[in-house]
């Protein structure tokens, strides 16, 4: 940085950062722009009602994978208990089945003819069907897919708070109830919020459930007002909106955020534990069933469901096709991956040398397109390519688009990590690299990316899982012949062949559950090396 | 790093050139994605020799590929389950008329597009289907007589978002105008037994499930259940009977919908189009579909499958089914100001 070159070089980086930033962005900003070129700024005439739906299951839901990811986390990050690793893996599980196949399964397991019916049916003789198919009990079942990310993150938060406040309550004799929520739980706002958030973007995105279960989302919304009404002025309306809600989680995120940094500071400490064998049976018992519940409903009864479905119909399946689609999707997960972590880590990179106003606002718009719908980011993606004259349409239904669709839809996964890593490394790093005569690239060599490759292994393998279940966006702008296993998986549960659904779902848990187990291990082993 | 770089981007590059350019190629976007679907291409494919190449979404999405593609548009044919999308292809100028008689001169006369844009591959009904312990046949007569106080809390059906529901009321309002239709919606709304959800076949189970007593369906998912390899949705299809609605002498007949082709207009490969359409509508093809997925043959030469012909002949709602797309917005409207869920 000390010579003119080197500045130059800086200079040219940052622009290249926010032209990458800005052809990203290109999605959102056709949404903002058709909004503001309208003649009227007017709200569709049942607006209340998508509002009042999404609104309700945005808050059932979060409050459900709330419930079901803090006390355990709480128990795991503050008890001594038998065979704790495997349930802190087992707790993390469920997010490798997409919310529409929880759904679907459950669906399938309380309808007429399921598990329960006829269990009912053949046991008690009487005929009892639960009626699943409403907003509160897809909420439960969304949780059971989400609360992981809730979970993940309250554990990291639990952890990190500092012995001396928990001695502190001790010798205040505060119980652990009051230890809990006068303490560890306003301690851990901010961890529990930033997994929260992630619970909100998935359920704004959640589509084909949502529809099957008749519950009138934004999601729904657009594509009614789009299509079956022809109405696209409605339609980008409700986008519109919905980009601004996210865009404020997003900057409440970082404000919460950033107030909780000085709680952080002491977070250097010896983990301490309470120990369970002084615990009264009846407590010990209600401590492993509040661990149990999210695993097994999470995990274990729709992973049995799907076994089931998948050993009945064994010799119906075509296994070369299934081959077939998990090498698509394989390598569509790893090419888009790969991509996503690299430019997200350039983008960040060059943020943390130059930390321009430019770079915040694209960062920040970056993050927001986790949380549309990926259905709105394929339509706005063929909008642009409808309007532009630059006769780009060529690249329509290619393998290139898919994955420009994918960086744009994903890319805030991978920022969120990569972002905290980098808040992490502290810049006394940098300027150590500058006293020692290392220019900027060399900081960046030699110091910053070796500290940071967990992350950046970590956000690629966030981004592989994702991209590996996605589906709306998959649907709409993939080429010819070309399936992978979430839209398979899909279209069989769609059809009500959910026999044939079973393996590709099964396909989909089990890579996911491979790749989280993986990055867990991952993480536990790089833990030291960046010494933070 | 940069070599990282250069690998990924030579590895995209890769990935997107990786597609097969064979000599006689047949590109179609294909809103249906039923096996007897993939049966058929398959057996085109080999008898032929043209390779099939297939994109699956739906309809409204792919409509708007087509026009995001413009003239680089590699399909040579759209297929829906709707003809009202099928219409609003050819309104917004995608398809390419084409002479129904150098396809298939057997066409049901009713099926055929007035305007000549596109050609039918099936077609289905939307019937009644009831529970014969609860309900009495006679009480049964038109989609009308659905919003009538004696159906109150006993009427099954699926969601105002599915295409089937916007299908029979654009037909609704195209015989008795939209102030008619809101009222039979909103009488509708309180005669449902549950809020509108799930699919056709749940709406059969919750009939069995006693949640209501009567349902509207596509007739197809009747036949579906009735052969099925699973006991229980083989009980559900043998305990409901099936009513085919407005069939008294001065009434117009059942809605019918059909699962039509068009071309497109950019169509690279309109010879092997048009092999492929001759083929979806000859005997063979027909009776596959009929046999398979419990559609109605739009052959004139071909029987309908013995398990949807035991229902009977029925007579069919005659309207210009173009006017199931020319009516979808209203019909839609409609919906929404109803709280037809």
């Amino acid at each position: 940085m000390k010579n003119p070159n080197g500045i130059n070089r800086i200079k040219f980086l940052e622009i290249l950062a926010l032209a990458v930033g800005c052809l990203i962005i290109i999605p959102i900003v056709t949404i903002v722009i058709n909004t503001f070129s309208q003649e009227s700024f007017t709200l569709p005439p049942t607006f209340s009602n998508y509002l009042t739906s999404t609104l309700k299951l945005v808050f059932y839901t979060c409050s459900i994978s709330i419930i079901l990811a803090v006390l355990p986390a709480w128990i795991m990050s503050f008890y001594e208990i038998k065979f704790k690793s495997l349930f802190d893996t087992l707790l993390i599980l469920p997010l490798s089945i997409p919310g529409y196949i929880m759904a679907y399964t459950y669906a399938d397991i309380f309808g007429y003819g399921g598990v329960f019916d006829v269990f009912f049916q053949s046991y008690l003789n009487s005929s009892l069907t639960v009626d699943v198919l409403e907003i509160h009990w897809l909420s439960f079942f969304l949780a059971l897919s989400l609360f992981p990310y809730v979970y993940a993150t309250a554990r990291i938060s639990f952890s990190l708070i500092a012995n001396t406040y928990l001695n502190l309550s001790q010798s205040l004799a505060l119980s652990k109830f009051k230890t809990f929520f006068k303490i560890i739980l306003p301690l851990s706002v901010s961890g529990i919020f930033a997994g929260t958030l992630l619970v909100i973007m998935e359920v704004l995105n959640e589509y084909g459930a949502v529809k099957y279960f008749g519950i009138k989302t934004f999601s729904v919304g657009i594509f009614k007002y789009w299509f079956s009404m022809s109405d696209k002025s409605s339609a980008i309306v409700l986008s519109f909106i919905l980009l601004v809600v996210i865009i404020l989680l997003v900057i409440i995120s970082n404000f919460i955020k950033n107030n909780h940094q000085k709680i952080k500071q002491h977070s250097k400490t010896i983990p301490l534990y309470y120990n369970l064998k002084k615990k009264s049976f009846l407590k010990k018992i209600l401590i492993y069933i509040l661990l149990a519940f999210p695993i097994t409903f999470g995990l274990i009864v729709p992973l049995i469901f799907i076994l089931k479905n998948v050993i009945i119909n064994f010799n119906n399946y075509d296994w070369n096709e299934l081959l077939n689609i998990l090498t698509n999707t394989l390598s569509l997960a790893l090419v888009s991956s790969l991509i996503i972590t690299i430019i997200s880590f350039f983008v960040l990179s060059i943020k943390r040398y130059n930390n321009s106003f430019s770079l915040k606002i694209v960062t920040n718009f970056l993050c927001s397109g986790y949380a549309i719908p990926g259905a709105v980011i394929g339509l706005s993606v063929m909008l642009i390519f409808q309007q532009s004259s630059l006769k780009l349409n060529f690249l329509m239904g290619t393998i290139t688009i898919l994955i420009y669709a994918y960086i744009f839809r994903f890319i805030a996964v991978s920022i969120f990590p990569l972002e905290s890593n980098y808040k992490q490394l502290p810049l006394r790093f940098d300027e150590l690299g500058k006293s020692l005569n290392l220019s900027s690239r060399e900081i960046f060599t030699k110091i910053n990316l070796p500290l940071s490759m967990k992350a950046i292994i970590y956000s690629f393998l966030l981004v592989f899982i994702d991209v590996f279940k996605e589906l709306p966006l998959t649907l709409i702008l993939r080429p010819f012949n070309f399936e992978t296993l979430a839209t398979q998986a899909y279209q069989y549960a769609n059809e009500e062949m959910l026999a044939y659904s079973s393996v590709y779902s099964l396909c989909i848990i089990v890579v996911c559950s491979f790749l989280i187990i993986i990055s867990k291990i991952f993480l536990k082993n790089k833990k030291n090396v960046s010494g933070y | 790093m940069y070599k990282i770089i250069v690998i990924i981007l030579s590895l995209s590059l890769f990935a997107c050139s990786n597609q097969n350019k064979e000599i006689e190629v047949l590109n179609i976007y294909s809103k249906r994605h039923y096996q007897v679907d993939k049966d058929l291409f398959k057996i085109f494919e080999e008898e032929n020799n043209i390779k099939v190449n297939v994109v699956k979404a739906s309809s409204d999405e792919l409509i708007e590929r087509i026009k995001s593609e413009g003239q680089n548009c590699p399909a040579d044919l759209l297929i829906t389950v709707d003809a009202g999308k099928l219409y609003k292809a050819a309104d917004e100028n995608l398809l390419e008329k084409i002479d129904v008689n150098l396809i298939n001169k057997n066409i049901k006369s009713e099926l055929i597009d007035n305007n000549g844009f596109w050609i039918p591959i099936t077609y289905r009904a939307r019937v009644i289907v009831y529970n014969p312990k609860k309900v009495n046949v006679e009480d049964l007569s038109t989609y009308e007589d659905l919003s009538d106080n004696k159906w109150k809390n006993r009427v099954l059906v699926r969601s105002s978002t599915n295409a089937y529901n916007q299908a029979l009321l654009s037909s609704l309002i195209a015989h008795n105008g939209q102030d008619f239709a809101l009222q039979w919606c909103n009488e509708m709304v309180a005669n449902f037994a549950r809020n509108p959800k799930g699919n056709d076949r749940d709406q059969v189970r919750a009939i069995i499930a006693n949640i209501g007593d009567i349902a509207i369906v596509n007739s197809y998912y009747i036949g579906l259940l009735k052969s099925s390899a699973d006991s229980l949705d083989r009980n559900v299809g043998e305990s409901v009977n099936v009513f085919f609605p407005n069939q008294a002498e001065s009434e117009r007949g059942a809605h019918v919908n059909i699962s039509g082709m068009g071309l497109l207009k950019n169509s690279p490969n309109k010879e092997n189009a048009m092999k492929f359409m001759k083929f979806l509508t000859s005997e063979y093809a027909q009776e596959y579909y009929t046999n398979n997925s419990f559609e109605y043959p739009v052959n004139n030469e071909v029987e309908p499958s013995s398990i949807i012909a035991e229902w009977g002949d029925f007579k069919i709602d005659t309207l210009n089914l173009n006017e199931l797309g020319i009516n979808r917005k209203q019909a839609v409207e409609v919906f929404e100001k109803s709280q037809w869920n």
